[in-house]
């Protein structure tokens, strides 16, 4: 995703959400908060994290759908406050779509 | 709604909102808006920025053919809170012209987006430029398939939050109210209710 936004040159027709995203990228991956913003990126990249964080950044990345009670019990178990669930969560889910949206504007460009 | 904090956590105002707007509407508020409301800086503040201008702002394709693809990204992604929500906005958008199971109720152009959306949503990898030139090939400009791309990220990211965060309606009335909510106020929050804490 950090190759998307260093990419995009300013002032094309294609660029109009630009800001608007790199806004929403620095909120979720930049700002202090209940986990470190390594954490953050690890969650919304897919790199290693202990468990069950890791486990639970890739089922909100690949398959949201599954993630039940138990899941966000388990995290509060290991420790995890309401608050770094939270962050936890809108990073993996942000990150997931980024990495899709990098995806499609690559071949736009065509270097898919 | 889960975790708790999401339920409960909110600063002041935001509990006053929420509040006012079960008293006035007789309905739970929008789920989406009560997550967005909580710790708006991290997530709410430029989310409710970047979706507006997404999904109502200047683009190739109407509103209503945006809620439609809002509802094809929320399905490959099983997200049954979002497709609820957006088959009703895109019948309200669209005036009941656009039916979202039936391809031969929209422009082909809309047609000719999908397949490109669905791999960009399913297998991001596998995106290459000759996914790009079938849709160009259709006729669609490129700042046509930019703007369908960040209708997906709008989407990829709410359908997921919506699995996680377990949202759901209480009735097919608060969808109803919902979707006239959003045409009126075109997904405009007032900022003081996601603006930073000062």
């Amino acid at each position: 995703m950090g190759r998307l936004l260093r990419s995009r040159a300013a002032g094309e027709p294609t660029d109009r959400h630009t800001v608007g995203v790199e806004a929403l990228h620095r909120a979720v991956f930049e700002l202090s908060g209940s986990t470190e913003p390594s954490v953050r990126a690890a969650a919304g990249s897919g790199a290693e994290l202990p468990e069950p964080l890791g486990s639970y950044a890739a089922s909100v990345r690949d398959r949201s759908y599954r993630i039940t009670d138990t899941d966000l019990a388990g995290l509060t178990a290991a420790g995890l406050s309401d608050d770094a669930i939270f962050e936890i969560t809108i990073a993996a889910a942000v990150g997931a779509a980024l990495q899709r949206l990098d995806a499609g504007m690559r071949a736009i460009r065509g270097r898919g | 709604m889960r975790p708790a904090v999401l339920e409960d956590g909110h600063r002041l105002r935001a509990r006053i909102f929420i509040h006012l707007v079960r008293a006035l509407s007789r309905q739970r508020i929008d789920p989406v808006v009560q997550m967005a409301m909580y710790r708006p800086r991290f997530f709410g503040d430029p989310f409710f920025i970047l979706g507006p201008e997404v999904l109502r702002g200047p683009s190739y394709w109407t509103p209503a053919e945006r809620e439609y693809l809002a509802v094809f990204t929320s399905r490959l992604n099983e997200c049954p809170f979002c497709v609820r929500m957006h088959t009703e906005t895109t019948r309200v958008e669209s005036g009941g012209m656009i039916d979202v199971n039936d391809s031969g109720s929209m422009r082909p152009e809309v047609a000719a987006i999908l397949p490109l959306l669905e791999k960009v949503t399913r297998t991001p990898d596998q995106v290459a430029s000759a996914d790009v030139d079938a849709v160009r090939a259709a006729g669609v400009p490129d700042e046509g398939i930019v703007d369908a791309l960040h209708v997906n990220l709008i989407f990829n990211i709410m359908n997921r939050l919506a699995n996680a965060f377990d949202f759901s309606w209480d009735s097919e009335e608060q969808v109803r109210v919902g979707a006239k909510v959003i045409h009126r106020i075109s997904y405009r929050l007032p900022r003081v209710l996601t603006a930073s804490r000062t």
